[in-house]
């Protein structure tokens, strides 16, 4: 008893310590619309979850209930809110020390980490912990939790959700952070999630000043870098080129490095639609609309055949200003809380 | 009399001619009207489960999968239908406005003011049950109309997000979600329940539209897709909701004056080479072990344009459902023209689509209703043939967006 995880099969028909409460089965009416097939210990659980939240009743022996709904059902989000509560309500009346309850935040974040390694693509579980965090404010060991995530699913989505905000509540833009970004990009330079967390901490810092002094080289330097060693890869041609504009550097810069990837004058070996594409900006912005054409072509024809209609879309605006249709409100003005 | 073999009296080509090219693939009509059928009338699998909490979603699945195709009010009972929308109703709270997400949390004789916080209408629960109802020919005339719109306003925050619902915990502003999906939600009830120039209600408070514009405008990342919140990774389902919430708030498209409200995307040509950008040949499963963290492997290069399916961030795989949210963003930005679609049906028909009908994430994935209704409707984007016309901002058949538009209560009053 008192584990509170989902380890312990509990029949709450029978066990002595839910008698008090009244299940609430679930009236799904006479022909309901995407009906389930629920194991039944879901449904008795579900029943004694919706009799618990009729009374309020938010004793520790809720912990056990939940867990066992979360351990069948990771995403069930009123589950999770009605655990956080209880947690909250716990620690109020008796700091988790009545004498028989056995938990403590540091366990509920362990607990935690074992169903996020179960269910990696649940969003509920970050917020949840993202909650306690917040509530305790120490971010101590929580870069190893998400990067022990990373070492499963590098890309996930909500796991980076999580560090971001990690990073910008605990104000992390630190040595630490770039040197996790480098391990994580020398393990997979293809890696988008990762090169937008090193925008994030490098230059996307919300309402930061300029930048300091040398960070606009060290990241162009990093970004060519990583493109010389696979000019197919999207991810570090879009992190240059926003590198460049946060440092107020014309992309007609990049002529010299993308014809590399791209001979287009005279046609040599082309191992970049990136640098193509760019270059093809650039000889536009030139005015060399012969050569601008040529990028084109050459991406419709052969480099990127699957965006070819797009390419000559892109050729039939040569000459002209195609991001005529601005909005009208350039900058926006308000972020979240930064 | 000798059999004949009909190889031979095929016409023989010569070897300097090409090989015919491959039939064109088909949709099969039948075989997906029988999956959806079968979702409607029989209980859906013990895998559906992990969505439970939001079951409304499952159902708009359902009825609008048979619907685009046509076939709802042909192959379903009228006592079925009525049943169904009564179901829906079933999931409005009594009182406050709005519809839950699912019976799941439906405490009914039970339900106090002390425990109501434990039974919320949520924004994905009541859009779904009003575009359901809407789908199966209901006038919505029993929804508590002026006391959700009310409700959707109080969900607003003061940066333009919404947040999915009243949920009990007291959050601060940086711990609460706040991505363009409920925007986009919000966007959609309003539009749904507000009508032309609000004349159902227009002393029912309104949303900040402007201040939910900025919001959405404030979630470009720094490639011009839109991310869950400024500075996240740019994400093509999050992009959709960006750009459908704009349409549906009918800020989308500048006028050719400058006016003094905010509108549009940021860069919208940017934005267009980003959701271009998303159509990649699909990943060959042999080449890649999926349990590994490490991207799919490069596709060659150069590469072929065949069965070219559309992912949500870069260097991941295709999926069936960004067919949708990709191709309906282009769509609403009226350049749905220049995506590949031949493509795109080879990857949905020849590799995504289920021999038992519907359509699966990807390859060799079971069909499930999200990406069966997806795969359909970027489809139909394209007008495929037995696929009814549909809207992309409301993901669901035109006819239901024009039955919206037609109900009496909806129009602008003329006094």
């Amino acid at each position: 008893m008192a584990s509170y995880d989902s380890d312990d099969e509990v029949d709450y028909a029978t066990d002595p310590a839910w008698t008090d409460i009244t299940p609430l089965p679930q009236d799904d009416g006479e022909n309901p619309l995407a009906q389930i097939a629920y194991p039944p210990e879901y449904a008795l659980a579900m029943s004694y979850l919706r009799g618990v939240m009729a009374v309020n009743d938010h004793s520790a022996r809720v912990l056990d209930l939940t867990a066992d709904i979360i351990g069948m059902n990771a995403a069930h989000y009123t589950v999770w809110g009605y655990r956080f509560k209880t947690l909250m309500a716990l620690e109020t009346s008796n700091g988790f020390n009545d004498g028989k309850t056995d938990w403590s935040w540091r366990k509920e974040l362990d607990w935690v980490q074992s169903i996020a390694k179960q269910y990696e693509k649940n969003y509920q579980i970050w917020h949840h912990r993202q909650l306690i965090i917040d509530h305790l404010n120490d971010p101590t060991g929580e870069r190893d939790r998400t990067n022990e995530m990373f070492a499963s699913d590098s890309k996930n989505y909500h796991v980076w959700t999580y560090r971001q905000w990690l990073v910008k509540r605990f104000n992390l833009f630190d040595a630490e952070e770039l040197e996790a970004m480098d391990l994580l990009l020398d393990d997979d330079v293809r890696n988008n999630s990762a090169w937008n967390h090193r925008y994030f901490i490098t230059l996307g810092r919300l309402g930061a000043e300029d930048p300091a002094e040398g960070v606009i080289d060290r990241e162009i330097k990093f970004a060519k870098e990583a493109i010389s060693k696979a000019p197919q890869n999207p991810s570090p041609w879009n992190y240059l080129k926003a590198v460049l504009r946060k440092g107020n550097i014309n992309l007609a810069s990049l002529k010299d490095f993308c014809e590399r990837f791209a001979p287009v004058h005279p046609e040599g070996e082309i191992s970049s639609s990136h640098a193509l594409d760019i270059l093809s900006e650039i000889y536009d912005e030139a005015g060399d609309f012969v050569r601008a054409e040529q990028a084109l072509v050459l991406l419709a024809a052969k480099y990127d055949p699957v965006r070819k209609n797009y390419w000559r879309y892109r050729k039939r605006l040569l000459g002209s200003d195609e991001n005529v249709l601005i909005a009208s409100e350039k900058t926006p003005t308000v972020h979240a809380t930064a | 009399m000798a059999d004949v073999d009909p190889a031979a009296t095929a016409p023989t080509s010569t070897s300097n001619e090409p090989p015919p090219p491959p039939p064109r693939p088909i949709f099969n009509r039948d075989r997906n009207i029988k999956y959806w059928l079968r979702c409607l009338r029989t209980l859906l699998p013990t895998e559906y489960t992990s969505n439970d909490n939001n079951r409304t979603s499952l159902a708009f699945f359902c009825v609008n999968g048979l619907s685009i195709l046509g076939e709802l009010g042909n192959l379903t009972k009228p006592e079925e239908r009525s049943q169904w929308i009564d179901w829906l109703y079933s999931c409005q709270l009594s009182s406050g406005g709005g519809f839950r997400g699912s019976p799941a949390t439906d405490l009914k004789s039970h339900l106090s003011d002390a425990n109501r916080i434990w039974d919320p209408a949520t924004l994905p629960g009541t859009f779904f049950c009003l575009i359901t109802l809407l789908a199966l020919g209901d006038d919505l005339t029993r929804v508590n109309r002026e006391e959700t719109l009310e409700w959707v306003a109080t969900l607003q925050r003061d940066d333009g997000s919404f947040a999915e619902m009243h949920s009990g915990i007291n959050e601060k502003e940086d711990t609460a979600t706040r991505d363009p999906r409920f925007i986009y939600l919000a966007a959609a009830v309003r539009w749904l329940l507000r009508g032309e120039e609000g004349s159902l209600s227009r002393e029912v408070k309104d949303i900040n539209v402007d201040q939910a514009v900025r919001y959405v405008q404030s979630c470009e990342a720094y490639d011009y897709g839109y991310g869950s919140r400024p500075g996240a990774e740019s994400h093509a389902g999050h992009t959709f909701c960006a750009i459908s919430a704009l349409s549906l708030l009918d800020r989308l498209h500048p006028p050719k004056e400058p006016v003094p409200y905010p509108i549009g995307l940021l860069n919208p040509s940017k934005t267009l080479h980003w959701l271009l950008s998303r159509q990649n040949a699909p990943t060959n499963p042999d080449s890649f072990d999926s349990s590994s963290n490490i991207s799919p492997p490069a596709p060659p290069f150069p590469p072929s344009d065949a069965h070219n399916g559309f992912n949500g961030r870069d260097n991941k795989r295709t999926d069936t459902c960004y067919s949708f949210w990709v191709i309906g963003s282009l769509d609403l930005l009226k350049k749905a023209h220049l995506v590949n679609a031949e493509s795109n049906r080879e990857y949905l028909l020849e590799d995504t689509a289920h021999r038992i009908g519907g359509f699966g994430k990807w390859a060799g994935a079971p069909p499930d209703v999200l990406h069966s209704c997806l795969g359909m409707v970027s489809l139909g984007i394209f007008r495929e043939e037995g696929i009814n016309r549909v809207d992309s901002a409301l993901c669901t058949a035109l006819q239901t967006k024009e039955w919206a538009e037609s109900l009496e209560w909806r129009k602008k009053r003329t006094i």
